[in-house]
């Protein structure tokens, strides 16, 4: 499953969340896993490295990272 | 089970029962404090439950904190992007006696139940604590 969202937050005390929605790209995605399945057809090598890369974006949901500084700033990524 | 427990906890409260008498009860209910400590752990890191995610935990002496969640499906799907590496940075791996493409032949069961027992625990001396493991 593709994540819908990215979201970033950043801030000290007062975090700001700023959601990147990811279902723009979803058409990118589409439009890859056509191209793969053409190069697939024709037996074109490059297909592998491409599902690959198609693969990873299926395989972001969860993806986490949380930085708390001893200062108080906070960076937060999370793929939703 | 749960009322029985309770009961065991009350008279302990009140001094009826030792804590030597609490402990040997609660485990003949099983749901011993030895029980309890081990359920989360067989649930998370030793358990049959399918892993999900590496984490990696770092907490530094001067108070940072990192928390990273990375997918395990994630680790299975990169592997295969050895595939992109130019012929000629795997062939000077294969002349170091390194072949990245038997990667992407892991079966990935073996893959998941290796990765269970995998824990690092790093505590240095200035107070830094790094902790990876899977959940």
């Amino acid at each position: 499953m593709l994540p819908a969202m990215l979201l970033v937050g950043l801030g000290d005390r007062r975090r700001f969340w700023l959601p990147l929605p990811t279902l723009l790209l979803w058409p990118i995605w589409l439009l890859g896993w056509v191209v793969w399945l053409v190069l697939w057809m024709l037996r074109i090598p490059w297909r592998r490295p491409l599902r690959a890369a198609l693969e990873v974006g299926h395989c972001l949901s969860g993806f986490r990272v949380d930085v708390n500084t001893a200062a108080g700033g906070r960076i937060h990524l999370r793929m939703i | 089970m749960k009322e029985e427990r309770r009961q065991i906890l009350d008279m302990l409260a009140q001094g009826k029962i030792t804590a030597e008498d609490a402990e040997r009860l609660l485990d003949k209910l099983g749901v011993g404090h030895t029980g309890h400590a081990t359920a989360p752990e067989s649930a998370g890191r030793g358990g049959s439950s399918k892993l999900k995610y590496l984490r990696v935990k770092v907490d530094s002496s001067e108070g940072d904190k990192v928390n990273i969640r990375v997918p395990l499906a994630l680790i299975k799907t990169g592997i295969k992007l050895t595939a992109v590496l130019p012929d000629d940075v795997n062939q000077k791996l294969g002349e170091q006696g390194v072949d990245l493409g038997r990667l992407s032949e892991l079966d990935s069961d073996e893959l998941y139940e290796s990765l269970r027992e995998l824990q690092v625990d790093v505590d240095s001396g200035e107070g830094d604590v790094v902790r990876v493991f899977c959940e």
